[in-house]
C-alpha cells in the first residue's frame, strides 16, 4: 500500500526540506515549513486509512529483513501522535508567521524549526534504540536551538542549561542501548526485548535509558528546566516543545515499558514511575498557582500534566491506556492554545506579568476565550477531550482498586482549576490605571484564530472521542495491545 | 345569590382600596363590610371554588352567623369614624380594608386552608393598624403585638398542618370532630392568644391603647373574637377537659378585671375590661365542650353583646365624654350594659353564660363565681367611667361635634344582642329576683369604689400595661440581644487556615535548588538507581 | 411529535446559539444584541409550550450520542423536565429584559449576555440530561459559564465571591465525579427512570449503595447550598442583580435542587433512599440547613445577603420535600422549585431596583421607600409575605404540602421545622416591610440615579410580572396549568411508574 511505503518521507521530507530552508530567507523558509506540515496533514488520513485496514504497520528501510534491517513502525500512538504533531506544528508555524517578531526572522529559525518536525517523526516512527536516540538528538538540539532563538538573555541562559541536561540525558539513554546492544546484540526493540533476560545488568540498562528519558521528558524531579526554557521560548516555540516535544520521551518510556519492559521486570517500575507521575502533578500545579508570570504559569502547568502520562504504568488496563492517549490529545491540542493565546496576551500589554494583563477581556477578548477554552480541557472540565481523559483515566483507577489514584486525580483537577482560574481572574481583572502607558504591540488576527482553533479542538475531542479512540487506542506492546 | 354575596364579601374591600387614595375613601371604608352584614342576614349555605388555592369553601352557619352580624355591624360603625383619623389617612385606609379583606376571608371560610390564610392575612395586616400613629409606644406595642400574634399564628399553623396531615384541605364542618389530640391543644394555644387569655393577653392592653380610636374598636371589638371562631371551629372536647377552660376562663376574667383597676388611661381600662369579657366567653366555650351546641346561641349573643357595646365604648374614648350630659349618656349606656344591667343585653348575657355554666354541671361556679366577676365588671366600668368624665376640652377649648357613630354604635349595642336573643329563644329573667341579683354588683360598686378611695395613694395598687409583661420582655429582650451576639461572633469566626504558611517559601526554595545543574545530575542518578533496584527486585 | 427525538437538543442549542452569536455580534452592536436576545428567549418560550402539549398528552423525547464505548450523552424530555425548563425560559425572559435595563450603561454587556445565554443552555441540558452522566456534563458547564457573571464586576470582592464560588462547586464537582465513577465502574451507565432502579441492579451492595448516593448528593448539595457546602452563595451576592437572580432562580442553586430530585426519584426511587436509610439523613440535614439559614439571615445588614441566606434556607425545602417518603411531600418540595423560584426572583429584582435607583442596598437605606418607589415595594412586600407563608401567595402551597406530607409520613417533627421557619422568615422580612412601609424617609437618598425610561420600565415591569406570577401560583393553584397542577402530574407518574 502507498501510505506504508510513504512512510520514511515522514522522517526524509522535513529534513531535505530544512537543507532547504536554510538557503532561503527567513519569510519564504517559514512558507515551505508551512507547505511540509500542510502536506504532513493532507497526507495523515491516508495514513489512517491504511491503519484502520491493517493494524499496526511496519516498514524495513532497505528491503533487508528483521535482524538486519532498520525498521519504521507506527501503532495507534504512534498515528494519532503524527496527527497531533501535524496540527500543532501547521497552526504553531502560522502563529509564527503572522507574529512578526526577531525571532522568526532568525536564518536558522525554520531549518531549527523543520530539523525539529523531522525529529518528531523520526522519535514516533523509529523501531529501534539507536534511531530513537538520533531522533532525540535532532529533538534537542532544534529545540535548544529554538529556545535561544527569543535572543534575550534569559532565554540564552535557559537554552545552555536545556542543552546541557538533554546532553546529559542523552548520555544516559545512549548508555543503556549500548548495554541493551552489547547483551542481545541487537538494537530492534522486537529482537532485543525477546532476548533480553531479566538480571542486573538489564535492570541497570532500562533504569539508565529510562532517567535519561524522564530528565528529557522533564518529569518531577528533573523537570527544572522546563519552565525556564518554555517560559522564555518564542510563544509558537514553547507550543511546540509543551505540546509535542516532551511528549516525544514519554512515548520513548512508554515504548520502552512495553517492549523491553516485560523481559526486564518493568511491571515494578510501573508504579515508581506513576508515583513520580503523581508527585509531579501536585509539585507542578502548586508552583504553577505560586507564578506571577503568564508563561510560567502555562509551563508549570505542562510540568503537571506530563504526570497525567505516567499513571497510567501502575493500573496498565485498556481503560487506562485509552484515558492516557486521550489525555496526549487532549493536553497537546489546549496546551499549544494555551501557549500562543499566552504569547499574544503578553504582546499585547507588552509585560509578561500577570498584574499587567489585568483587562485583557477587553483589549483581546478571542485570545482570553482560547486561553479560557485551553484551560477547561486542562483542568479536565466537560466538555471536552480532558473531561474524558479524565473520566477513563478515574475509570482505570477505580477498576483497579488505585485509590490513591482516584484521589491525587481528583486533587490534580482541583489544584489545575486553581491556578488556572486564578490566572483568568487577572486577566479579567479591571485595569484600575487608564493612564497607564502600554508598551505593546498589536496582535495579528491570524494568531489568535490560531490559538482559538487548538482550543476549539480540545473542546471538539469531548465529542469526537469515540472514532478515535475506536481507530487507535492503544500502544501496541509485543503481543498488539496490552 | 349566595355565590355573588359571598364573591362581593370578600372582594369588595380590595376593590375599595381603589377608592383609598380618593375622596370616597369613607363611603367605601363603610360600604366594604355591607355584604358580610348581608350574609349574616340572609344566607346560609356553602359556595366551593375548587380552583383557588387548595380548593377554597365558603359557608354561613350557625357558628359564624353572628360573627358575620358583629362584624359587619362594627367595621360599618368604626369605619364611619375613621373620618377622624388625621395622620396619614390614605395608609390607615389601606391597612384598614386589608384587615377587613382577612377578616372576611376569615369569617366565612369552610376549609381549612382558607381559614387559615384569612386568620394570618387579619393578623399580620393589623399590624399596621397597631403602629399607625408611629410614635416610640406605638411601635413598642407593634413588636409586643407582633411576636405574641405571630407566636400564636406559629401554633396554629402547627396545628392546621397536623390536621391536614390526616385530613388534606377537608371542609371544617368534616373534621370538626376528628382532630387529634395534639393539634387540638396547639391550635388551642394559638387562639388563646387572640382571644386574650392570661398569661396571652399581654398583648392587648398594651396595643389597643395606642392604635387610633376606630381601629381600637374593631380591634378590641371584633378582631379577637376569632380566636374563638378558631376554637368553634378546630378545637375537640378532648384537647382540653372543660373543667381546665373554664379555670383559664374565670382566671382571664378576673385577672383582667383586677388588673384593669390598677390602670390609669380610659383606652386601657377599657382593653382590660375586653380581657376580663373574653374571659368569660372561655367559660361559655369550656360549658359548649361539656354540654354540646346548645350553648353556642350563648356564645353567639356574649360575642355580639361584648363586641357592639366594646365598639361604642372606644369610639366614646375618643370623644370627649366629659363636655355635656349627653355625651356621658352615650358614655353610660353602653357601660352598663356590659356591666349588666337588668333589662339591658348584659342581663340576658350574663343569664345565658349562667344557665350555661349551671348546665354543664358546675352549680358552685354559676351562683358564686358568676356574681363576683359580675361586680368586678361593673367596679372596672365604673373606674372607666371616672376616667372617661375627665376627659373634657379645655377652657374654652373647641368641642369637637359628636361622630354620628359612637350614638349609632350605642344603639346598636341595645338592639341587636336582644333581636339575636329574641331570634334564638332566649329572653331575660324578668322575676325580681332577677332584677335584684342583676343590680346588686351596681349598687355594691360605688360603695366598694368609695371606700377604696378612703386608702391612702400609695396604697392604692398601680400595674403597667401589660402587668406581667414587665417581667416577660426584659427577659425576652436579652434572648433576642443573647441571639444576636451569638450569631454576629458565629459570623465573624474566620474559618481559614493562618496565612503565613510556610509553604510557599519552602516550595520555591525547592524550585529553584531543583533548577541547579548539579542537582539536576544529582537527581538523575538517584531516579536512575531507584528505577534499577525497582526493575531489580 | 414523536418523529422529533431531536427537540431536547434544539432546547439545548438555542441558547447556545444565543451565546455564540451575541460574543460575535460584539460589544458595540447593543440593538443587535437585544434583538438576538429577546427572539431567542421568546422562541424557547413557544418551544417550551409546544413541549408541554406533547408531555401532558403523554409523549417523551429522546435523543442519543454516543461519547466514548458505554458512555452516552441522553437528552431526554418528560414532565419533570418540563417543569425545570418552563420555569427557566419564562424566567429567562423576564431576567433579560431586566438585565438590559439594568446595565443600561454598563461596559462588558456583550460578556455578560453570552455568558448569560451560556448558563442557560447548561440548564436547559440540566433540565434535560437523560442520566447522571450528561446531567454531570452540563453541570459542569454551568459552573463555568456562571463564574465570569459572578466575577462581572471585576471587584476584588467579585472575585472574592467567584473564588469561593469555584471552590465550593468545584470540590462538589470532585465528589460529584467520584461517585459517578464508582457508578459507572459497578453497573454501567443508567438513565434516568421514573421510580428509579439503583436498588435491583445494585441490589446487595448496600454499602456502595449509601456511598455513591452520599457522594452525588455531596455534588448536588453544593450547588443547593445544602448545610456544610452553603458558604458560596451569601458571598456570591456581590455580583449584578440580575446575575444573583439567575444563580438564585434561574439556574445555579435550582440545578442542584433538581439534581438532588432526579437522584432521590430517577436513579435511587424514593422508597430505595427510605429503605437505605437515607431519607432520615437527609431531611435532618435539610432542616438543619434550613434553620441555620433563616439564623443567619437574621443578622445581615445587606439586603442581598439577607435575601442569600434566606435562599439557603428556602432551596432545602425543596430536598426536604424529597427526603421525605410520600406523594404529599414530594409534590411540596417539586412546586417549591418553581414557586421558590418565582418568589426570590422578584426580591432579588427589587433589591436591584432599590441599589440602582436610590443607591439603598443596606436594609437600614430602605426607611420609607414605599412612598417612592411604592410598585417596586409592594412586589417586594407581596413576595416577601409569600416566603414566610401567607396565603394565598405561592410559599404556603409548598408549605402546606410538605407540612401535611411529613405529618401523613409519620415525621411531625418537620413541622416544627416548618414553623421554626416561618417565625425566622417573619423575623428577617417583617422589619423590612416596616422599614419600607411605615418609617418616614430620609432626607437624601445614598446615591440615586435617573436611568431612562424605557430602562426603568425595562426592570419594574419583570419584578411586577414574577410578583404576579408568585400571587397567581398559589392563588390558582388548583388549576391543572398551576405549578401544583403539573407536580401533581409529574407525581402521579412518578408514583404510579
Amino acid at each position: 500500500m502507498a501510505a506504508t511505503e510513504l512512510l520514511p518521507l515522514w522522517v526524509l521530507v522535513p529534513l531535505l526540506a530544512a537543507a532547504l530552508a536554510a538557503c532561503l530567507p527567513a519569510r519564504r523558509a517559514g512558507q515551505l515549513a508551512l507547505a511540509v506540515q500542510l502536506a504532513a496533514l493532507a497526507s495523515w488520513p491516508l495514513l489512517a486509512a491504511a491503519f484502520a485496514d491493517r493494524g499496526p504497520l511496519t516498514v524495513s528501510l532497505a528491503g533487508l529483513a528483521p535482524p538486519l534491517a532498520i525498521r519504521l513502525y507506527l501503532d495507534g500512538i504512534g498515528l494519532l501522535l503524527l496527527g497531533l504533531v501535524a496540527t500543532v506544528t501547521t497552526a504553531a508555524s502560522l502563529h509564527a508567521l503572522a507574529t512578526p517578531g526577531r525571532a522568526a526572522l532568525r536564518p536558522a529559525f525554520w531549518p531549527a524549526w523543520l530539523v525539529l518536525l523531522a525529529g518528531l517523526h523520526t522519535v514516533v516512527l523509529s523501531f529501534d534504540l539507536f534511531n530513537m536516540y538520533v531522533g532525540l538528538e535532532l529533538l534537542t538540539l532544534a529545540a535548544v536551538a529554538l529556545v535561544a532563538s527569543a535572543g534575550t538573555v534569559a532565554a540564552l541562559a535557559a537554552a545552555m542549561r536545556y542543552l546541557l541536561l538533554a546532553m546529559l540525558g542523552s548520555l544516559a539513554w545512549l548508555a543503556g542501548v549500548a548495554m541493551i546492544h552489547a547483551g542481545t546484540g541487537s538494537l530492534d526493540l522486537e529482537l532485543a526485548g525477546a532476548a533480553l533476560a531479566p538480571g542486573g545488568w538489564v535492570s541497570v540498562a532500562l533504569a539508565l535509558m529510562l532517567a535519561g528519558l524522564l530528565l528529557k521528558a522533564a518529569v518531577f524531579p528533573l523537570h527544572g528546566w522546563l519552565p525556564l526554557a518554555h517560559g522564555a521560548a518564542p510563544g509558537a516555540v514553547s507550543a511546540v516543545l509543551s505540546a509535542l516535544v516532551v511528549k516525544a520521551a514519554l512515548l520513548l518510556v512508554w515504548r520502552v515499558q512495553l517492549w523491553l519492559g516485560p523481559a526486564g521486570g518493568a511491571d515494578a517500575a510501573g508504579p515508581l514511575l506513576a508515583a513520580l507521575g503523581g508527585a509531579a502533578i501536585l509539585w507542578g500545579s502548586l508552583s504553577a498557582y505560586r507564578q506571577d508570570r503568564l508563561k510560567q504559569v502555562v509551563a508549570f502547568s505542562t510540568v503537571a500534566q506530563l504526570g497525567y502520562l505516567l499513571l497510567v504504568l501502575a493500573m496498565p488496563s485498556a481503560v487506562a491506556w485509552q484515558g492516557t492517549t486521550l489525555h496526549l490529545l487532549a493536553h497537546g491540542l489546549a496546551k499549544a492554545a494555551m501557549f500562543l493565546a499566552a504569547a499574544n496576551l503578553v504582546r499585547r500589554a507588552g509585560d509578561p506579568r500577570l498584574a499587567a494583563l489585568a483587562g485583557s477581556d477587553a483589549a483581546a477578548p478571542v485570545s482570553v476565550f482560547a486561553f479560557a477554552l485551553a484551560g477547561v480541557s486542562l483542568v479536565g472540565l466537560p466538555p471536552s477531550g480532558g473531561f474524558l481523559a479524565k473520566w477513563l483515566l478515574l475509570q482505570g483507577a477505580w477498576q483497579a482498586g488505585a485509590w490513591w489514584l482516584v484521589a491525587l486525580l481528583l486533587a490534580g483537577s482541583l489544584l489545575a482549576a486553581a491556578y488556572l482560574f486564578r490566572t483568568l481572574a487577572a486577566l479579567l481583572a479591571h485595569r484600575d490605571g487608564a493612564g497607564q502607558a502600554r508598551a505593546g504591540l498589536p496582535v495579528p488576527r491570524i494568531a489568535e484564530l490560531a490559538a482559538l482553533a487548538l482550543a476549539l479542538g480540545a473542546i471538539v475531542l469531548g465529542f469526537a472521542a469515540a472514532p478515535i479512540l475506536d481507530l487507535a487506542a492503544l500502544p501496541a506492546g509485543p503481543g498488539g495491545a496490552p | 345569590m349566595s355565590a355573588l354575596l359571598v364573591a362581593l364579601a370578600l372582594l369588595l374591600p380590595w376593590l375599595a382600596q381603589l377608592f383609598a387614595g380618593g375622596r370616597a375613601r369613607i363611603a367605601a371604608v363603610v360600604v366594604a363590610p355591607l355584604p358580610l352584614l348581608a350574609l349574616a342576614l340572609l344566607d346560609a349555605g356553602e359556595v366551593r371554588a375548587p380552583h383557588l388555592l387548595l380548593g377554597l369553601a365558603f359557608a354561613v352557619d350557625g357558628v359564624n352567623r353572628p360573627l358575620l352580624l358583629l362584624a359587619g355591624l362594627g367595621w360599618m360603625l368604626a369605619g364611619a369614624a375613621a373620618s377622624r383619623v388625621a395622620r396619614a389617612p390614605v395608609r390607615f385606609a389601606r391597612f384598614w380594608l386589608l384587615v377587613l379583606a382577612g377578616q372576611a376571608w376569615l369569617l366565612l371560610a369552610a376549609d381549612l386552608a382558607g381559614f387559615y390564610g384569612g386568620y394570618l392575612m387579619m393578623t399580620l395586616a393589623a399590624f399596621g393598624l397597631v403602629v399607625h400613629a408611629g410614635t416610640a409606644p406605638a411601635w413598642r406595642a407593634g413588636r409586643v403585638y407582633l411576636a405574641m400574634a405571630l407566636a400564636g399564628e406559629a401554633l396554629v399553623l402547627a396545628g392546621v398542618l397536623v390536621v391536614a396531615g390526616s385530613h388534606g384541605n377537608a371542609a371544617l364542618a368534616t373534621i370538626a370532630g376528628d382532630v387529634p389530640g395534639t393539634a387540638g391543644l396547639l391550635l388551642l394555644a394559638g387562639f388563646a392568644v387572640k382571644l386574650g387569655q392570661v398569661p396571652l393577653h399581654v398583648w392587648l392592653p398594651v396595643a389597643h391603647p395606642v392604635a387610633p380610636v376606630p381601629a381600637s374598636a374593631v380591634l378590641s371589638g371584633v378582631l379577637v373574637k376569632a380566636g374563638l371562631l378558631g376554637m368553634l371551629r378546630l378545637v375537640p372536647p378532648e384537647a382540653v377537659a372543660p373543667v381546665g377552660l373554664l379555670a383559664l376562663g374565670l382566671l382571664t376574667a378576673f385577672w383582667g378585671a383586677l388588673a384593669g383597676l390598677c390602670q390609669q388611661r380610659l383606652k386601657t381600662v377599657l382593653a382590660y375590661s375586653t380581657v376580663s369579657q373574653m374571659g368569660l366567653v372561655m367559660a361559655a366555650f369550656a360549658a359548649l365542650q361539656a354540654s354540646g351546641p346548645v350553648v353556642l346561641p350563648v356564645l353567639g349573643l356574649l360575642a355580639l353583646h361584648h363586641g357592639l357595646n366594646k365598639i361604642a365604648l372606644f369610639l366614646a374614648a375618643g370623644g370627649q365624654v366629659g363636655a355635656s350630659r349627653w355625651r356621658g349618656l352615650l358614655f353610660a349606656l353602653p357601660a352598663l350594659s356590659l356591666a349588666g344591667l337588668p333589662l339591658a343585653t348584659g342581663q340576658l348575657a350574663k343569664d345565658g353564660l349562667k344557665s350555661a355554666i349551671a348546665g354543664a354541671g358546675w352549680e358552685t361556679v354559676a351562683t358564686l363565681a358568676l356574681p363576683a366577676s359580675s361586680l368586678l365588671t361593673a367596679l372596672l366600668l365604673l373606674h372607666a367611667w371616672s376616667l372617661a368624665r375627665a376627659d373634657r376640652p379645655a377652657d374654652r377649648g373647641e368641642v369637637r361635634p359628636v361622630h354620628p357613630a359612637w350614638p349609632l354604635a350605642v344603639l346598636a349595642g341595645l338592639v341587636v344582642p336582644w333581636a339575636w336573643a329574641l331570634a334564638h329563644d332566649g329572653a331575660a329573667d324578668r322575676t325580681a329576683s332577677a332584677l335584684a341579683a342583676g343590680l346588686l354588683p351596681l349598687l355594691l360598686a360605688p360603695v366598694i369604689r368609695g371606700a377604696l378611695a378612703r386608702w391612702p395613694a400609695p396604697v392604692r395598687p398601680r400595674l403597667p400595661e401589660g402587668d406581667v409583661l414587665v417581667l416577660v420582655a426584659p427577659a425576652g429582650r436579652w434572648l433576642a440581644r443573647l441571639l444576636a451576639r451569638g450569631l454576629d461572633a458565629w459570623s465573624a469566626l474566620d474559618w481559614r487556615l493562618p496565612v503565613a504558611w510556610p509553604a510557599a517559601a519552602i516550595l520555591a526554595a525547592i524550585e529553584s535548588r531543583l533548577r541547579r545543574l548539579p542537582v539536576a545530575g544529582g537527581l538523575l542518578l538517584v531516579v536512575a538507581l531507584l528505577a534499577a533496584l525497582a526493575l531489580g527486585g | 411529535m414523536t418523529g422529533w427525538p431531536a427537540l431536547p437538543l434544539l432546547l439545548v442549542l438555542l441558547s447556545l446559539a444565543t451565546a455564540l452569536a451575541v460574543f460575535l455580534a460584539g460589544e458595540a452592536r447593543q440593538r443587535l444584541r437585544t434583538t438576538l436576545n429577546l427572539a431567542a428567549a421568546l422562541a424557547k418560550l413557544g418551544l417550551v409550550a409546544l413541549l408541554l402539549r406533547a408531555v401532558a398528552a403523554g409523549e417523551t423525547f429522546q435523543w442519543r450520542m454516543p461519547l466514548l464505548p458505554g458512555l452516552d450523552l441522553v437528552l431526554k424530555v418528560d414532565s419533570l423536565t418540563l417543569l425545570f425548563t418552563t420555569l427557566s425560559a419564562v424566567l429567562w425572559l423576564l431576567t433579560t429584559i431586566y438585565a438590559i435595563g439594568y446595565l443600561e450603561r454598563s461596559p462588558g454587556r456583550a460578556r455578560f449576555f453570552g455568558f448569560f445565554s451560556l448558563c442557560v443552555a447548561a440548564t436547559m441540558g440540566i433540565a434535560t440530561a437523560g442520566n447522571l452522566f450528561t446531567f454531570f456534563v452540563f453541570y459542569e458547564l454551568l459552573t463555568l459559564a456562571t463564574w465570569p457573571l459572578v466575577v462581572h464586576r471585576g471587584t476584588q470582592a467579585s472575585f472574592a465571591g467567584g473564588r469561593s464560588y469555584l471552590c465550593h462547586t468545584l470540590f462538589g464537582s470532585s465528589l460529584f465525579l467520584a461517585g459517578l465513577v464508582w457508578l459507572h465502574a459497578l453497573v454501567g451507565s443508567q438513565d434516568f427512570i421514573a421510580g428509579g432502579e439503583l436498588g435491583d441492579v445494585l441490589s446487595g451492595n448496600e454499602a456502595a449503595q449509601r456511598g455513591i448516593f452520599v457522594l452525588l448528593l455531596a455534588g448536588m448539595g453544593v450547588k443547593a447550598a445544602l448545610l456544610p457546602l452553603h458558604g458560596w452563595l451569601p458571598k456570591a451576592m456581590v455580583a449584578p442583580a440580575p446575575v444573583s437572580a439567575l444563580l438564585h432562580a434561574v439556574a445555579v442553586v435550582k440545578a442542584g435542587a433538581f439534581g438532588i430530585v432526579r437522584l432521590v426519584y430517577d436513579v435511587y426511587g424514593s422508597e430505595r433512599v427510605q429503605a437505605l436509610g437515607l431519607g432520615h439523613w437527609l431531611a435532618a440535614l435539610a432542616a438543619a440547613t434550613i434553620l441555620y439559614g433563616s439564623l443567619m439571615a437574621l443578622r445581615q445588614a445587606d439586603l442581598k445577603k439577607r435575601l442569600a441566606w434566606s435562599t439557603v434556607s428556602q432551596v432545602s425545602y425543596i430536598a426536604l420535600g424529597a427526603a421525605i417518603a410520600g406523594p404529599l411531600a414530594t409534590i411540596g418540595g417539586l412546586v417549591h422549585l418553581v414557586h421558590q423560584g418565582l418568589m426570590k426572583i422578584t426580591l432579588f429584582f427589587c433589591a436591584g431596583l432599590y441599589a440602582e435607583l436610590l443607591g439603598s442596598k443596606r436594609i437600614d437605606q430602605l426607611d420609607g421607600v414605599g412612598r417612592v418607589m411604592p410598585w417596586t415595594s409592594l412586589a417586594f412586600t407581596v413576595t416577601a409575605l409569600g416566603m414566610i407563608g401567607v396565603p394565598p401567595m405561592a410559599g404556603f402551597v409548598s408549605k402546606w404540602y410538605l407540612g401535611t406530607g411529613a405529618v401523613a409520613a409519620g415525621q411531625s417533627w418537620v413541622v416544627g421545622v416548618l414553623v421554626a421557619s416561618t417565625l425566622l422568615n417573619a423575623a428577617y422580612f417583617l422589619p423590612v416591610l416596616g422599614r419600607i412601609w411605615f418609617r418616614p424617609p430620609p432626607d437624601a437618598w445614598p446615591a440615586p440615579t435617573r436611568p431612562g425610561r424605557w430602562a426603568r420600565a425595562a426592570m419594574l415591569l419583570p419584578a411586577l410580572a414574577t410578583a404576579l406570577a408568585a400571587l397567581l401560583a398559589g392563588l390558582l393553584a388548583g388549576l391543572e396549568l398551576s405549578p401544583l397542577g403539573w407536580v401533581k402530574l409529574i407525581v402521579a407518574r412518578e408514583y404510579g411508574g
